[in-house]
């Protein structure tokens, strides 16, 4: 019971004393487990995927009052478990089309760097109580600097392309990125400040409240600017499905569209786990001093519900124009999001976290993004107010 | 032989090379594309030293930000009536005629002094100190605030520059 | 476990970039091209900041401040330069230097 209740760390333990005990020197025995470990780390998004993409296929469906995959055919599998196993197959086997006239290199690379980048910035997530590929005292800080290397990867395949629309969705979706980096960054100093440290075991062990009740305007700016990292809608317009085609790549075939097409998708579960790290708690919740491996398993709980809000706004929300995309960030998140970084600073240094009751600073925090939010929606109802005012004495 | 010296040598050819194709490429993008590998390169260097909070700095900024100003730059300023077939200018001959003696000086000077004995270890908190370095008033505020508002006048002053009349 | 690599290697490293950067900056013709060796000399003093914070003193913040500022500058030099070649572009129709010369006797 005992080896069962912290299983995913006895059995690394296990395995290293294997290891030694068939006589290997020490060096060896540490690289085989860090190697690995590594595999192993790298192999779980990818493998998950497959469950992933069921789930979201499901709630799209959901939605929209339909029953998604399920076991029609010889394919589906029980509820349609087997049908991405299926579109997985099926893009091993399409022909692997370059254009002519493509720069060969950087065209083939695109896809393998976007993927890389995609796998990565696992390396630093708390999993459970213990479980961290590596403990980097600089976490969170290493997810953002390789999620702004994505870029490169668009950019390589728009330009390898050789085709004007796949530029122009490239050039399109870098300046979301580019402009959204802003609002997300400064959310996540606003926890950084809050949990003391970079590091993301630290920022999970910090919360003994869920950061969600303490900085919800902080979880609101951050859960926007991720919907536009990820070029999701309703800020999409990288790849609008029905009006670019695919975007930066539409000139991508078989495995090398599955690699886009998969690293979109971890790029989301990449942002659900970190959003549940940052402001749900990660791997807390009850019964998990007891029991350490329950850790990963409210972790899993806490993705899905997390994709699961994402979805929402996905798949219930227009999309929206480029401009609106842009002023939406330079008018309304970057000034709220400086804002609050500025607010939480000050309540943060005025109310100290005192481990004894963290109950008072959390109050605090959320005393003061109560306090923003009305702000904010008092200040946009009278600019509304005026813009309407403004239109009406205009047209009439 | 250790592992740090194969890290070193690795990245360090990363670095090398990668700033050899840059200076030497005539396409300018692909050009640009080896200067994001170069300074790929570098930032495994500042990890080898410690400094992991300069190496994320590294890949947010020169990777994420001027890489990208640079290539958005290129495209549009791309020339396809006449292309740069050459590159190279008229006195690159005598660019390297100079540059080669220049960095046999430079190592020659180096080697030629005694540093000091065996470095102490980096402190665990290392991001810690260097945030408060930059904050304190008798240590680096002033030099912060001053970048600060050199950056803003830079973004201003860019904006207006490459303003459509 | 101390770094194994000595404080020279890294001086020379640094040196060889600083000066392939030179030679980009001397030997290209296109401005946009010259301003990538601008920033190869930039990221040799870089890690020539950081290889002297780390061997001569680690525990103070002088050296990784320095190279901040260094990364500071590159970007304000960098945004404001690219604004100048775009602006001459406009103006010109060309990037490159050695036909930009209005003003040669």
């Amino acid at each position: 019971m005992d080896f069962l209740s912290d299983l995913i760390v006895n059995i690394g333990l296990w395995l290293q004393d294997l290891l030694v005990s068939i006589g290997l020197p020490d060096a060896w025995v540490r690289i085989i487990t860090l190697a690995g470990g590594a595999f192993i780390l790298a192999l779980v998004p990818l493998t998950a995927m497959f469950f992933l993409i069921w789930y979201e296929r499901k709630i799209v469906a959901r939605i929209a009052d339909r029953l998604g995959p399920n076991n029609t055919g010889a394919y589906g599998g029980p509820y349609g478990l087997f049908q991405v196993l299926a579109d997985a197959v099926k893009m091993f086997t399409k022909e692997d089309v370059i254009p002519a006239a493509a720069d060969r290199w950087i065209f083939n690379i695109a896809p393998m760097v976007f993927l890389a980048i995609a796998v990565v910035v696992w390396a630093v997530i708390p999993l459970g109580k213990g479980i961290v590929g590596s403990d980097l005292s600089i976490g969170i800080f290493y997810i953002l600097s390789f999620g702004s290397g994505a870029m490169v990867a668009i950019l390589m395949a728009g330009w390898g392309s050789n085709n004007k629309y796949a530029l122009l969705g490239a050039l399109r979706g870098i300046a979301t990125l580019i402009s959204y980096e802003i609002p997300q960054v400064l959310s996540v100093t606003a926890v950084v400040m809050v949990a003391g440290s970079f590091s993301l075991v630290e920022i999970v062990e910090s919360q003994n409240v869920i950061f969600l009740i303490g900085m919800p305007l902080t979880a609101l700016l951050f859960l926007l600017s991720i919907l536009a990292e990820l070029g999701r809608r309703p800020l999409d317009l990288v790849e609008a499905d029905s009006e670019l085609v695919a975007g930066y790549f539409v000139e991508y075939s078989g495995m090398k569209f599955g690699m886009f097409y998969l690293g979109e998708f971890m790029n989301q579960l990449m942002v659900s786990i970190l959003f549940s790290t940052l402001f749900l708690g990660g791997w807390r919740g009850p019964f998990v001093d007891q029991v350490p491996v329950l850790g990963t398993v409210w972790l899993v709980v806490k993705l899905l519900l997390v994709m699961l809000v994402i979805q929402f706004f996905q798949y219930s929300l227009p999309r929206l124009r480029i401009d609106q995309i842009l002023a939406l960030n330079w008018k309304f998140l970057t000034p709220l999001a400086l804002v609050n970084i500025c607010v939480i600073a000050l309540v943060g240094k005025a109310v100290p976290y005192d481990p004894a009751n963290p109950w008072v600073q959390t109050g605090a925090l959320l005393l003061a993004n109560v306090l923003m939010a009305l702000a904010v929606v008092g200040i946009l109802a009278v600019a509304g107010r005026q813009m309407r005012r403004s239109k009406l004495a205009g047209s009439s | 032989m250790t592992f740090q010296h194969v890290l070193f040598i690795v990245f360090g050819a990363i670095t090398l090379g990668g700033a050899l194709m840059v200076v030497t490429r005539r396409n300018v993008f692909n050009a640009a594309l080896f200067m994001i590998l170069s300074f790929f390169g570098v930032a495994g260097l500042y990890v080898l030293l410690e400094a992991p909070f300069l190496a994320g700095v590294q890949l947010f900024i020169y990777i994420g930000g001027i890489s990208i100003l640079i290539i958005f730059a290129i495209m549009l300023t791309r020339d396809m009536m006449n292309p740069d077939l050459i590159g190279r200018n008229s006195q690159w001959i005598a660019a390297a005629v100079v540059m080669v003696p220049l960095c046999a000086i430079l190592i020659w000077t180096v080697s030629s002094h005694d540093w000091a004995a065996a470095p102490g270890p980096v402190p665990e908190n290392s991001i810690l100190t260097l945030g408060q370095a930059l904050v304190d008033q008798e240590g680096l505020a002033l030099p912060f605030e001053v970048a600060s508002v050199l950056l803003l006048v830079a973004l201003i002053g860019a904006v207006t520059i490459a303003r459509e009349r | 476990m101390g770094p194994q690599i000595p404080l020279e290697w890294y001086l020379f490293l640094a040196a060889a970039l600083f000066c392939i950067g030179a030679y980009g900056v001397l030997s290209r013709r296109n401005a946009i091209a010259i301003l990538m060796g601008v920033e190869l000399m930039l990221n040799a003093v870089n890690i020539n900041l950081v290889a002297f914070w780390r061997f001569l003193e680690p525990g103070g913040a002088v050296g990784q401040a320095f190279a901040l500022f260094v990364y500071a500058v590159a970007a304000a030099e960098v945004a404001v330069g690219l604004a100048l070649i775009i602006a001459t572009w406009r103006t010109r129709e060309t990037v490159i230097l050695e036909d930009v010369d209005l003003l040669k006797g």
